[in-house]
């Protein structure tokens, strides 16, 4: 089943686009260069089941073509990408230390700015044809991908809660600084810059600022001023009411959940729509647990797989990114006994009971008609991030 | 000769290890020092992360030099201290990061102390905003290394007979403490405190997991800007590593100057009344807060779901010892085995060729671990070379070759020269003597040092990290992985096979010389 639905894409890719011969002789020419090719694949190695799943995905790759892919288990996707910089600086433009790297945003901004990827190549892969592309799939942070990162996954800002000990969770940020100061030290988000925590604040911008028109664009001075105007002063009047009277922050997210699950806090927060049906399986949260997002919707993004430039092992990078956009491995992907990281392919242009299973959600999952909030310019993150430790960073 | 020339080969080699050290400097040179310390100072966090940062290292200093003292002061011939100084090593051998987990499911918020509290509903938290918890686990930990310092100067002093006088003169163990070990023992642990001050100040593993967060130490800060893609983030974090360089000469002049700021006191003639020390409950005390501390990794790693405010698990599962990683392990045994027998063979040569002015050998002890590891990794750049695991190997070298050094010089030195004499007029060559008399007689410490050696290569994190591209996995670098995982579970497994590794390869040396010569006596 899965097999006719990649040969079937594959037949779409073919018909519909202009040149269907050399692409596909072009992408036989790639499939014989990545054979025994070796591909050190970045990405980050906090959490065991996308270990096991990329393990996974290595394994398979390697029977199907020959490809062996080394997972290289990092905590932080910057220092990477400061690496990747440093080898260009150094004369290093072959060879380079990073096949693959799993990334968005603002690191992928810096990539991409700085030159320092392999020319575009996501729409070359046979897979690319069935993504869905009504997602933001083809810019990251509002920046355009220009075929230099393949999609992997979806991911929607999630707040979860627990029935038994709130009632109704908050419908907006003005409701959740009432529930903060009726329960005081019981609310709480990471430390900046933890990207969880710069996504919360980006959420409450959104919000506070009616979604406006100037964060999809390059961030200027004065409109930084007056765009954030409001999220400090909402800020202002949270923080006292939060967990330790924001004196200390939770370091990330999965210390929030362990604050949770053990009663200390009433919410906690993720990035992936699913993982509080996840959490509940591996016994870290307990049984329960639901997901919520506030009325207006939450802010969702795509996470992407890039190739450095002085990759030696492209061809291969390119064969693994494109076994990633495979139904099977986004279907394995998607199950919530695996990974549980939404698809990025479109259910309409796969078979019925692949697309069924696509559609299909856990209830302590997010609601899947949760509005998605297309995340800002990239160029906001920095200066937001900043602006929060000049204010708050001294924990005084 | 060819001992000779070997000599002079690892000679040779060890200068290349140690020449990174020379890099220290490179801020001086290339970096706008002024202006980036105008930059850092103006930034909100900087200041209460100094804060943090002095408050973990001079406390942790302060509590060290108490408890070492406090204890050997009072076990310093009792029963139990000829026990208590042959089972100091065990712990010694602790991995300071199995330590730094077990404290933090100990104390972490809702974590097993405020559980055992639970109807009290008291607070006790880790990660506090000055740093005091990390100053007491570093303090803790560190302070077995200073009792191994004083006991092994008790060892060739006099002043084991200048306490047994005093005692015999009916002075009391608070007194003799006070009046006579603590002074005439500070200048000969200058060196050891130094090392102490070198790590708390520079420690990323523990602080990362007990330090404070908001915001973090400033060792903690100069890594997140050194990894910061953007480049004038990277000269802030180079700037403040120099800083840290400078707040260690201050510290180390502070060290120096201790014995003057104690100011002298004699004993008065007078013999106080009491002679409780309570020497033996703190020990006990201490032990049973590591014997707690491995129970409740262990506990954890086995545990399916656990939530406040169940004093145990609920349910039991082996799942998070299933998710553990071979290639951690086994990396860790081969960097660890192969970096201490390098280390050896190296000081070995070295000390052959020439015993004295060998001492440069000990200077990485002395320096803060962050500056010294970037420095590393710009000569890893010059020299064009990827990451690798003999990259890795290497860079664990610079602290591994100090510490088996600190443990062969004397050893060495201390060769019995009447056999050696002997051996030489019977006509036995050098590298016969090398080999069938040198070797054998120096097989405990050998192995000792082969022990230690190996905790140090174990323990490696930033070289780890930062040389091995990431690529290289260790249980070191594999235990903070999971501590930002935060699945307490798979934590706990981590830590304790971190921990076990720890302790059967240092058992496994300990027990070596009965193994090899189970009917020599002397030679255990």
């Amino acid at each position: 089943m899965l097999k006719s639905a990649v040969v079937f894409g594959t037949l779409i890719t073919g018909h519909t686009l202009f040149a269907p011969q050399s692409l596909a002789d072009d992408w036989r020419q790639i499939e014989a260069q990545a054979r025994g090719q070796t591909v050190y694949f970045n990405a980050w190695g906090g959490s065991d089941v996308i270990n096991r799943y990329i393990e996974w995905a290595a394994e398979r790759v390697e029977q199907e073509s020959g490809v062996q892919v080394e997972l290289v288990k990092i905590t932080d996707a910057a220092a990477v990408v400061t690496r990747i910089a440093t080898e260009f600086e150094a004369g290093k433009l072959t060879d380079g230390s990073v096949d693959l790297l799993w990334v968005n945003g603002e690191n992928f901004k810096r990539l991409k700015q700085q030159g320092l990827l392999a020319d575009a190549w996501a729409r070359e892969l046979p897979n690319a044809a069935n993504v869905d592309y009504r997602l933001p799939v083809e810019t990251d942070f509002s920046i355009a991908t220009d075929g230099q990162e393949s999609p992997w996954g979806g991911a929607q800002l999630t707040l979860i809660y627990h029935p038994d000990r709130l009632e109704s969770p908050p419908k907006n940020a003005n409701e959740l600084l009432q529930l903060a100061r009726s329960n005081p030290g019981t609310i709480a988000y990471p430390r900046v810059p933890d990207f969880h925590a710069t996504s919360f604040l980006k959420q409450l911008l959104l919000e506070l600022s009616d979604e406006d028109a100037s964060l999809y664009e390059p961030v200027t001075e004065a409109n930084f001023e007056r765009v954030t105007a409001p999220l400090w002063d909402y800020l202002d009047q949270l923080h006292p009411h939060l967990w330790r009277e924001a004196k200390a922050f939770p370091q990330g997210i999965a210390q929030m959940h362990s604050l949770f699950a053990d009663g200390e806090l009433l919410m906690s927060l993720s990035f992936n729509p699913n993982d509080a049906a996840n959490l509940v399986r591996a016994g870290t949260l307990p049984g329960g647990v639901r997901s919520f997002g506030f009325e207006r919707g939450m802010l969702g993004n795509i996470h992407f797989v890039a190739i450095p430039g002085n990759s030696s092992s492209q061809a291969g990078a390119k064969v693994f990114a494109n076994f990633l956009l495979s139904a099977e491995a986004q279907l394995r992907k998607a199950d919530l006994d695996v990974w549980g990281d939404p698809s990025v392919l479109d259910p309409a242009k796969l078979p019925e009971p692949v697309a069924a299973r696509l559609l299909d959600r856990d209830e302590a999952a997010l609601p899947l008609a949760t509005r998605w909030l297309a995340e800002p310019h990239a160029s906001w993150v920095e200066p937001l991030e900043q602006a929060w430790l000049a204010r708050y960073g001294s924990g005084r | 000769m060819i001992l000779k020339l070997l000599g002079w080969v690892a000679l040779l080699v060890c200068i290349a290890i140690y020449a990174p050290i020379l890099g220290l400097v490179e801020p001086l040179l290339t970096l706008d020092l002024p202006l980036q310390y105008q930059q850092l100072f103006a930034l909100a966090e900087f200041y209460p992360a100094l804060l943090g940062t002095l408050v973990s290292t001079l406390g942790s200093l302060v509590l060290a030099l108490a408890l070492s003292y406090w204890l050997m002061g009072a076990l310093v011939f009792t029963q139990s201290y000829h026990r208590f100084t042959r089972q100091l090593p065990i712990l010694l051998a602790i991995p300071h990061l199995a330590f730094a987990v077990g404290l933090y499911l100990l104390l972490s918020p809702k974590g097993w102390l405020e559980r055992l509290l639970y109807p009290l509903d008291i607070g006790v938290w880790v990660q506090d905003s000055f740093g005091l918890s990390l100053a007491v686990a570093l303090g803790i930990k560190e302070s077995w290394f200073l009792c191994w310092m004083i006991w092994s100067q008790l060892q060739r002093s006099e002043l084991a007979d200048q306490f047994l006088v005093a005692q015999t003169l009916g002075y009391k163990r608070a007194q003799i403490i006070r009046t006579i070990l603590a002074l005439q023992l500070l200048p000969k642990l200058r060196w050891p405190l130094v090392a102490v001050a070198a790590y708390s100040l520079s420690s990323v593993e523990m602080a990362s997991i007990l330090g404070p967060t908001h915001p973090p130490t400033l060792a903690l800060l100069a890594w997140r800007w050194l990894l910061d893609p953007v480049v004038e983030q990277q000269q802030l974090g180079q700037a403040l590593s120099f800083l840290l360089l400078t707040m260690l000469l201050i510290l180390v002049l502070l060290i120096w100057s201790l014995p003057k700021l104690m100011g002298r006191q004699n004993p008065n003639g007078d013999r106080s009344k009491s002679n409780r020390v309570l020497g033996r409950p703190l020990l006990w005390s201490l032990l049973a807060l590591h014997l707690v501390l491995g129970l409740l990794v262990l506990l954890w790693s086995v545990a399916h779901s656990w939530f406040y405010p169940a004093l145990l698990p609920g349910d039991w599962s082996l799942r998070a010892w299933h998710s553990l990683a071979l290639e951690p392990l086994v990396n860790s045994l081969v960097l660890g085995v192969g970096a201490a027998l390098f280390a050896m063979v190296l000081v070995l040569l070295v000390l052959e060729l020439n015993p004295l002015f060998t001492a440069w050998l000990l200077l990485p002890l002395f320096l803060p671990v962050l500056p010294v590891v970037v420095s590393q990794y710009f000569s890893l750049l010059r020299l064009d070379l990827a990451p690798s695991g003999w990259v890795v190997l290497v860079s664990h070298l610079l602290w591994v070759v100090p510490y088996v050094y600190l443990v062969l010089k004397p050893a060495y030195l201390g060769l019995p020269e009447h056999h050696l004499l002997c051996a030489r007029s019977l006509g036995v060559r050098p590298l016969q003597l090398f080999f069938r008399l040198k070797l054998p007689l120096l097989l405990r410490p050998l192995s000792a040092a082969f022990a230690l050696g190996f905790s140090v290569s174990l323990a490696q994190y930033l070289p780890t990290v930062f040389l091995g591209g990431g690529r290289i996995e260790t249980l070191t670098t594999e235990t903070l992985t999971r501590f930002s995982g935060g699945d307490k579970r798979i934590l706990g497994a981590q830590a304790l096979l971190l921990l076990m590794v720890a302790l059967l390869v240092f058992g496994i040396a300990q027990r070596l010389p009965q193994m090899i010569y189970p009917n020599r006596k002397a030679m255990h």
